[in-house]
């Protein structure tokens, strides 16, 4: 099993990987959407407690690949002020089924929800 | 010990970190206790919040060591 994370304030980036091995590869990119709270916005601004972000996340897929076995996990969080349109995080899983790599990617975005230290702290009005 | 603050909870204390000078270990509720005797704009975001120290959620029942480092967490929004 491989597990990379990375919380950063740097854009996010995730380049193709060959995932030959897996057979199924699913993808989840959040976005920073132009509305928040009905409210036009350009941008919107994160915090986390970086350490435990990062640890939490290792934690919660841990705990996924010990109930679906997926093959790899790439989660990337960016913090900071992030405009509109670009990604606030992008989870990438690959297992030998799409089920699990369906499954693991929602779940994932459930748990991240309840227990990962980021915060959206500030709406920049447009 | 070294206390962190985030989001909402640095908004009610005025700060996003302070050192306190204790020799002893801290129960949950000692700690709340503390903050909230600095910070009283801290008492409305107790029951939202959780606390961590080194990086781990606490329950009531633990402690927190005088050289570790604690955090107040409001309910998170992340992704």
């Amino acid at each position: 099993m491989i597990i990379e994370v990375l919380v950063t304030n740097s854009p996010l980036a995730l380049p193709d990987k060959n995932h030959i091995p897996s057979g199924a590869v699913a993808r989840f990119t959040g976005i920073v959407r132009p509305e928040e709270n009905d409210a036009q916005i350009s941008a919107l601004t994160y915090e986390g407690y970086e350490p435990m972000a990062t640890q939490t996340i290792h934690h919660i897929l841990t705990s996924l690949h010990r109930d679906y076995g997926f093959d790899s996990a790439r989660v990337q969080h960016r913090l900071g002020t992030i405009p509109v349109g670009e990604a606030a995080i992008i989870v990438e899983i690959t297992s030998k089924h799409r089920a699990a790599a369906f499954t693991v990617v929602s779940e994932f975005m459930d748990r991240l929800k309840v227990d990962v230290p980021i915060w959206k702290v500030k709406a920049v009005r447009s | 010990m070294t206390i962190l603050y985030f989001a909402q909870a640095a908004d009610a204390a005025g700060c996003a970190t302070e050192e306190w000078p204790v020799t002893l270990p801290l129960s949950v509720d000692e700690f709340w206790q503390e903050a909230i005797r600095r910070h009283p704009g801290l008492a409305a975001l107790r029951p939202h919040c959780r606390i961590a120290s080194d990086c781990q959620y606490l329950t009531e029942g633990q402690q927190i060591a005088p050289d570790g480092e604690a955090a107040i967490l409001p309910p998170v929004s992340g992704g």
